[in-house]
């Protein structure tokens, strides 16, 4: 699903540059669930930016489902990012001013989904995170966990094939954390690929393959356990464009 | 999805309330005096279209040859020559003349009322659109005595019950004259240059005026409709060689202009038979000032909106983040921003209701709305939808161009981008509320200029009173009752106001007068002791002696016109013209005989013949003005029973002349005090936002030991900068308007550097004012609480 060849972001920093990521080499099969962790600074969330395509690397090349991102404009990412992803926060980003309903609904606003759809498709994610009693409250009204379900929702609404996650538990309580990455891995049983971000061995024992960043290098990268894989696609491969 | 919009737009403007009124109610202040202005523009514009094919009516004009190649033009002419150019010019569809507006002393019972009226050409109302409501259009001036009358004075003389009514019947005037009504028209609507209560008769003119019927006597308008299609420069040579067919003695190179219907209301300055301007300026000016002010309140929306961007970045990035397209995000910014705008329209629209009539006074002159007239709803509308857009297309642009992953790195979006963008608008918004300021300065300056002007001649404590009627006649002998009124001082009497000298001629004849002279001289009727009443200063000779029969014949001179002349000892000096000839028996000292817009020309006082003349002129003693106005009232209400009393004070006159520059002057200074409003409101609103985003930069700076006053200062010194550059650069600006106005008076003020000073401090003490209160509040604050979130 994922192929990075060579990767990398610096910043200039006058003359110098700052190495964020260096020739980062990754493959990532459609239904993994993979947790990237690492010391802080050590370009974990460039990573995930760049796979989430709301960061460009500086080099390399990044194919999605074999098309070529590292050669499209910002137009043609955005579309793909749209088409395929659901990002989830560590500080959830619900906006303010609309109920939690409405923030469930948003990503569908801007896939043109029709409203009869939209209702029924905000219905039963909200049921099925158990969150129908909280559709009309503010997020101000939420704890940190059910904003996160929230967040989540969000995310999953408009059926990404994959969801990028950044230290999503990282202001949960333990509890809270967990009825998240049971979440995350009900949604990888159905066949979701999952990149998180974290600093937890506990929730990367969710997951299926750990990867290790240090000083912008893969360190580490090891498979924990076997894909469920129940993808809807045949695995790794793209059903085509 | 414009319901999603719609939601978030109104939950924003509820969160935010402050922010919310401070730009409905900017952009709605704006919108309104736009509106109000360009409503006054529309009207302006539309002055006389309402006459069918208004585009083929023509006004003549002559022009003459005059000095230094310039041309004289008169609007004028003979009234013989309409009926020759409607026998004998194929072109010209029908010619009337029009004269220019006459009064009449009509009785209703005995009590008398002047009206103003017009002796026109049978074709008038063929001819102009003003709808006959009663009589029959072919039978209305059969005989001389024939008179229509307009609905509201038909209504005044026979009653409400005037319909069906008026026609037939009798209308009695001063001296025994009766007219017989045979039609009544629609009043003239507000905006047509021709007023009128009644109409006569040009035969009826000649009958009373026989002396007009002659080729010399420029007296009346002269209007043509000509038929479509016509070349008007051919045409115009066709009448100036009909003309010289009755007036052969008409000078060399003299040119008959003709002058299209609808441009005489706003271009009514003609420079050598050509319009070049005149009112026109002003609807240019207003355009201007309407343009300026809704800039400025859509600069307010601008800076605020991408100040509180920084709020909405996290908002911003996450829309990005789960699907918003760089459109989409625009388009809901875009929508905000005219859903604003519209709440603002309606703001505007009920300001409109509040300001139109102030507006009226100040302008005297109509606005014509009409809400439910689809032109004035899309007059509103469009301007609604042009601040919407100018001041949503700017933060729509810049909010959606933030890369999320800059939000949530923490760098907040409106801290770097629009930042420099915004400070210029605040220098575009003072700049511009400068130049306005400036310019309202000056102009007041200018105004009082005027007012305290001296003229050369007294104008306080003289009461002006037209001689109606027999009064006309017997003045000669009415000097001793005159006298024994209480309060009268002194009286004299002329035939033009002293400083509204219009008559003109080029007749004079003087020793060594050069073969080839064109200078013109204004020439004045008076009667003895003019030049003593109105306090002119002699500067050699003596005044008109009414002992000495021959000074009928004789001359007072001003200075102006002793140089015209070439007279270094003018007194004793033979001069002659219609008629008249004797010799220089004084010098006065130049006065000031016409607006201060012209250079003062050259004059010749002359002796009215049998000591009769138009105005009587009174001078009170200070103080008792009452006193002098009740006798002349009783001395008129013997004399002349069946005319109205009118008089009016020389100095109000005076002022009067300058109506429309006092307007301006007010209206310039309503201008600029919107402006700097509104510069202000802006300046509130991004101060906040600037001191609760150095909130933390604040705590510091206090924590190591700065005062207040230094925090306060600190804060104001950015928007000082930015206040100041403005000022700077609206100095030329300011410069080069306040002159090109200035340069329309021959006497004005001087553009002085207090007028600049005053503005750069006005600006500074409005402006602290508008900044103050957010930078003493974040001054003041406890550092604890922003340092302590962190």
């Amino acid at each position: 699903m994922i192929r990075l060849r060579d990767i990398e972001r610096y910043y200039r920093n006058g003359l110098r540059k700052a190495w964020v990521l260096n020739q980062i080499n990754l493959d990532i099969q459609e239904g993994e669930f993979v947790t990237i962790m690492g010391p802080s600074g050590a370009g974990k969330s460039t990573l995930l930016n760049i796979i989430g395509m709301l960061e460009e690397p500086s080099g390399g090349a990044y194919h999605f489902l074999n098309e070529p991102v590292h050669q499209f404009n910002e137009r043609k990412r955005s579309d793909l990012h749209k088409a395929y992803m659901g990002f989830v926060f560590q500080a959830y980003h619900l906006i303010d001013d609309l109920t939690v309903y409405e923030n469930i609904e948003t990503p569908l606003l801007y896939r043109n989904v029709k409203s009869k759809e939209r209702k029924s498709m905000v219905a039963e994610i909200l049921d099925r995170f158990n969150i129908v009693a909280k559709k009309d409250l503010f997020p101000d009204q939420l704890s940190g966990g059910q904003q996160q379900l929230v967040g989540v929702a969000r995310a999953v609404i408009s059926k990404p094939r994959l969801l990028l996650a950044d230290e999503p538990t990282g202001n949960l309580h333990t509890k809270q954390g967990d009825q998240i990455m049971e979440l995350f891995r009900e949604l990888n049983d159905e066949g979701v690929t999952i990149i998180q971000v974290t600093h937890s061995e506990r929730n990367a024992s969710f997951g299926t393959r750990i990867i290790e960043l240090v000083d912008g290098n893969v360190r580490s990268d090891e498979q924990v356990r076997q894909p469920s894989g129940q993808g809807d696609g045949p695995k790794g491969m793209p059903n085509g464009k | 999805m414009l319901q999603h919009f719609l939601v978030v737009t109104l939950r924003n403007l509820r969160r935010d309330i402050g922010y919310s009124l401070i730009n409905i109610l900017g952009l709605g202040v704006g919108i309104a005096v736009s509106l109000l202005l360009f409503f006054w523009v529309r009207y302006e514009l539309s002055y006389d279209r309402f006459h069918i094919d208004a585009e083929r009516i023509y006004q003549i004009a002559f022009s003459f040859p005059g000095e230094g190649g310039q041309y004289t033009t008169w609007t004028s002419a003979p009234v013989l020559f309409a009926e020759k150019i409607d026998e004998s010019i194929p072109e010209a569809e029908a010619a009337l003349g029009v004269s220019f507006p006459r009064e009449l002393s009509f009785l209703l019972g005995q009590t008398p009322f002047k009206e103003v009226g017009l002796y026109v050409g049978p074709a008038f109302l063929g001819l102009f659109n003003f709808p006959l409501l009663e009589g029959s259009r072919d039978a209305l001036f059969s005989r001389p005595d024939d008179i229509v009358l307009t609905e509201s004075l038909a209504e005044k003389y026979f009653g409400a019950g005037w319909r069906g009514n008026a026609i037939g019947k009798t209308l009695e005037a001063a001296e025994q004259e009766k007219y017989t009504v045979t039609g009544v028209v629609a009043d003239p609507p507000p905006n047509s240059s021709l007023e009128f209560g009644f109409l006569l008769s040009t035969e009826e003119y000649l009958r009373k005026n026989p002396w007009d019927n002659h080729w010399g006597n420029f007296t009346s308008r002269i209007f043509v409709k000509v038929k479509a299609g016509t070349d008007i420069p051919a045409l115009e040579d066709k009448l100036i060689a009909l003309f010289r067919k009755y007036k052969d003695n008409t000078e060399e190179g003299t040119a008959i202009s003709l002058l299209a219907l609808t441009g005489r209301h706003l271009y009514n300055k003609l420079e050598n038979g050509k319009p070049v301007g005149g009112r026109i300026t002003y609807v240019r000016l207003f355009i201007g000032a309407a343009a300026f002010l809704l800039l400025i309140a859509c600069i307010n929306f601008m800076n605020l909106a991408t100040a509180r961007a920084t709020r909405r970045s996290r908002e911003i990035g996450v829309r990005k983040v789960v699907g918003a397209s760089r459109g989409q995000l625009a388009g809901q910014f875009m929508s905000e921003a005219l859903a604003i705008a519209l709440i603002a329209t309606g703001v505007g629209v009920a300001l409109v209701e509040l300001l139109k009539q102030p507006f009226r006074q100040i302008t005297d002159t109509e606005l014509g709305i009409r809400y439910l007239e689809p032109a004035t709803l899309l007059l509103i509308l469009g301007t609604g939808l042009v601040a919407g857009l100018l001041s949503g297309s700017y933060p729509a642009f810049l909010l959606s161009s933030f890369r999320a992953v800059n939000i949530f790195r923490g760098k907040e979006a409106g801290q770097f981008s629009g930042a420099s963008l915004r400070k210029g608008l605040v220098v575009v918004q003072f700049l511009l509320s400068a130049c306005l300021i400036v310019c309202a300065l000056g102009v007041q300056r200018q105004v009082s200029y005027i007012m305290n002007k001296n003229l050369g001649l007294d104008r306080e404590n003289v009461v002006q009173m037209p001689m109606n009627g027999a009064l006309y006649d017997k003045f000669p002998i009415l000097k001793e009752e005159l006298s024994a009124i209480p309060g009268v001082k002194e009286f004299t009497a002329s035939n033009q106001t002293p400083f509204m000298v219009n008559s003109e001629t080029r007749d004079p004849e003087w020793d060594g007068k050069p073969a080839n002279s064109q200078v013109g001289f204004r020439v004045l009727e008076v009667t003895p002791g003019f030049v003593e009443t109105m306090g002119i200063k002699m500067l050699a000779g003596r005044d008109f002696d009414p002992a000495r029969p021959s000074d009928t014949l004789n001359f007072i001179v001003n200075e102006t016109a002793a140089q015209a002349m070439n007279m270094d000892e003018p007194v004793g000096q033979r001069l002659e013209f219609w008629g008249l000839k004797g010799q220089v028996i004084g010098l006065a000292r130049d006065f000031h005989l016409n607006s201060l817009h012209d250079p003062i020309a050259p004059l010749i006082l002359y002796l009215a013949r049998d000591g009769r003349t138009d105005n009587l002129y009174v001078r009170t003693e200070a103080g008792r003005a009452q006193e002098a106005i009740a006798g002349l009232e009783a001395l008129h209400r013997r004399m002349v029973p069946d005319f109205s009393f009118e008089y009016s004070f020389l100095d109000e006159e005076y002022s009067r002349m300058y109506k429309s520059e006092t307007a301006i002057g007010k209206l310039a200074f309503y201008f600029a005090a919107v402006a700097i409003l509104l510069s202000c409101i802006g300046l509130f609103g991004l101060s906040a936002f600037m001191a609760a985003r150095r909130t933390k930069e604040i705590g510091i700076r206090k924590v190591v030991g700065a005062s207040v006053a230094n925090i306060v200062g600190l804060l104001f010194q950015d928007f000082l900068k930015l206040i100041l550059i403005g000022f700077v650069i609206s100095v030329p600006v300011a410069w080069y308007l306040l002159s090109t106005w200035l340069d329309g008076f021959a006497y004005k003020s001087s553009i002085s550097a207090y007028l600049f000073l005053a503005t750069a401090g006005l600006m500074v003490l409005v402006a602290w004012l508008a900044v103050g209160y957010h930078s003493i509040r974040a001054a003041r604050a406890n550092p604890v609480k922003a340092l302590g979130g962190e």
